[in-house]
């Protein structure tokens, strides 16, 4: 499929999907009426709930998922390429296992410590950390490791080493406190005020502006470090720069939203398959538009329509998600990568 | 001109091999590496190429160290064949091509008319111009080496250094590759130096020898080298003697 039409698609999917995702939900808001929640003087007065839960509850939450949505996709892109290696992604390498622990501790640790209920921007600043310190420790085991299936490997070592203590400091925890955990790991787009949004808004900008100046040099390393090295690319540099970024976008997501499963790692394989190139100037617009789009509809399912329960988000972009891969690498029988 | 001053290699303070003096490779000179396992060749390359591996000594280019190269002057110099394929699979003969033209393109690695005009005529001048639009994993083995030699030669570098060019190959893609290598050396007045483990091919084709034998990297031309008894110490085998008329095998 061509680039730009495939964009355009796209985006005007996305633009349905997200007035889709602000109407459904337990009570139906009508399309005019979320119009007019936004756009009308007299919404306050004419439909106070509705305006409210469009406003403060919905939107905010559909914009989460764009935002997440496109920052898992550069995450996932950005570690793919780093390490060439189709397993990986911000979740495989234990990036957002180093997140979790970060919140772990500020959630459960709190009390320990001898403060008052972590805040949000606290969840925020330790989910950061956490990820940064699992990802220049991966970092610096990568740059003694020749191999990368290794890598994963301690990956994985690291995810299970910050579930055991997470068990650990659940263990001895207030099960208020516990709960407050378990709901975070489980994922939600939910309770993100405009501010919030606005601090993401802001990173994903940022981001957009770095990718832009990446865009060369991961076009580069697609030939392997050496060969990107003796095309006078500057690596080390490159490395660090993919390192900070990956872990802002997925550390600050996934305090935000919790450790969303599925997409950094699913999105940059669909995109490929969808494009005719592997050149990153169409592959980080695409995937990030999919990125968006996929997970508006899964928020969608989430809030199973018309009735008064909704679902983690977590569990559903695996469960729908998994087996659409499954079945598009079946059908197509390789991966591009 | 690429000299290795002085070149101290190894790894840590262990070194494998050095050169003495001023250890010069011309352009438009086809030059072969030849050792055993594990004596250096790679070690060496490597060293001439990223300035990786070096203990002590200089690689000068030009009169100019290496390290006064930017990274970007230096990629407009020597470009390399690697034995390993870390690259992704899923990229087009020409997008692989086009990716070798970014030490002369923009941030954003536009390329230009002149990179196409340059990409059209060394594809057709190496016939991979019938391959451009296939991918690297649907390729066969022949096709890929004559594929990576001509991104290096995209990348339009005054010295392509490279690591077993020939190996994997049918003997006859062998042969006419070298003599095909020696062609483009000798007309566009590049210095090719390349590592190998074929021996015969390297006395009849190169211009040059570059023996690497317990530790110490020497410069021979083939009527020098075959009347030494380097050779015969280099690969000793009950099987095989090296004399002034080449190999012979005792079968």
């Amino acid at each position: 499929m061509k680039v730009n039409t495939l964009i355009i698609s796209l985006l005007i999917g996305i633009i349905f999907l997200f007035v889709l995702d602000i109407c459904l939900g337990t009570v139906f808001i009508k399309p005019h009426q979320v119009w007019d929640s936004f756009f009308s003087e007299k919404a306050l007065q004419d439909q106070p709930t509705i305006t409210y839960i469009v406003t403060n509850i919905r939107a905010p939450r559909a914009v989460m998922a764009i935002i997440a949505g496109a920052f898992l996709a550069i995450s996932g892109i950005l570690m793919q390429t780093l390490f060439r290696n189709p397993l990986a992604g911000p979740f495989v390498l234990g990036i957002s296992s180093g997140a979790g622990l970060g919140v772990a501790f500020t959630v459960l640790g709190a009390s320990w410590l001898g403060f008052q209920a972590a805040s949000q921007s606290s969840l925020v600043l330790s989910s950061i950390l956490g990820s940064v310190v699992v990802l220049i420790l991966i970092l610096l085991i990568s740059f003694r490791l020749r191999d990368t299936m290794g890598l994963l490997i301690i990956g994985l070592m690291v995810g299970s080493l910050s579930s055991a203590i997470v068990g650990i400091l659940s263990y001895f925890s207030a099960s208020t406190e516990l709960q407050r955990y378990v709901f975070w790991s489980l994922g939600s787009l939910s309770n993100v005020s405009w501010f919030s949004i606005l601090i993401l808004a802001s990173i994903l900008l940022i981001a957009i502006v770095v990718i832009t100046y990446l865009i060369k040099p991961l076009n580069a390393l697609l030939l392997g470090e050496q060969y990107a090295l003796s095309l006078g690319i500057n690596i080390k540099l490159t490395k660090w720069i993919i390192i900070i970024l990956t872990s802002v976008l997925a550390g600050s997501i996934t305090a935000y939203a919790g450790p969303i499963a599925f997409i950094g790692l699913a999105v940059p394989h669909l995109t490929r398959m969808m494009l005719p190139s592997v050149n990153h100037k169409s592959l980080f617009p695409t995937a990030v538009l999919l990125g968006a789009a996929l997970l508006l509809f899964c928020d969608i399912i989430a809030q199973l329509p018309f009735s008064s329960k909704s679902l983690p988000i977590n569990a559903v972009t695996s469960l729908i998600g998994a087996p659409v891969v499954i079945w598009l690498i079946v059908r197509k029988r390789k991966l591009h990568f | 001109m690429l000299v290795a001053e002085d070149l101290h290699i190894g790894y840590g303070s262990c070194e494998v091999a050095r050169t003495v003096g001023d250890f010069a490779f011309a352009k438009a000179n086809l030059t072969a590496i030849i050792g055993g396992n594990g004596m250096g060749k790679s070690t060496f390359l490597r060293a001439l190429a990223y300035g990786n591996h070096k203990i002590s000594g200089n690689v000068i280019l030009d009169n100019k160290l290496r390290q006064n190269y930017s990274d970007v002057e230096w990629s407009r110099k020597v470009a390399v064949v690697l034995t390993q394929r870390e690259f992704s699979h899923h990229l087009t003969v020409k997008e692989l091509l086009e990716l070798s033209r970014i030490p002369y393109s923009n941030f954003m690695a536009k390329i230009s008319e002149a990179d196409n005009e340059i990409i059209q005529k060394i594809s057709t001048d190496f016939q991979i111009s019938t391959l451009l639009d296939r991918r690297l994993h649907s390729l066969s083995d022949g096709q890929l080496q004559r594929v990576l030699i001509a991104r290096a030669l995209v990348q339009d570098t005054d010295f392509i250094l490279m690591d077993e060019p020939t190996s994997h190959l049918d003997l006859n893609f062998k042969i006419d590759l070298l003599h095909q290598l020696k062609e483009v050396c000798l007309s566009n007045k590049k210095g090719i130096i390349f590592c190998t483990h074929e021996l015969e091919m390297a006395l009849h084709l190169a211009n040059e020898l570059v023996t690497i034998h317990k530790g110490s990297i020497d410069k021979h031309t083939r009527q020098e080298l075959l009347s030494s008894n380097l050779l015969n110490k280099m690969f000793p085998s009950s099987k095989l003697n090296f004399d002034e008329n080449g190999v012979s095998y005792k079968w």
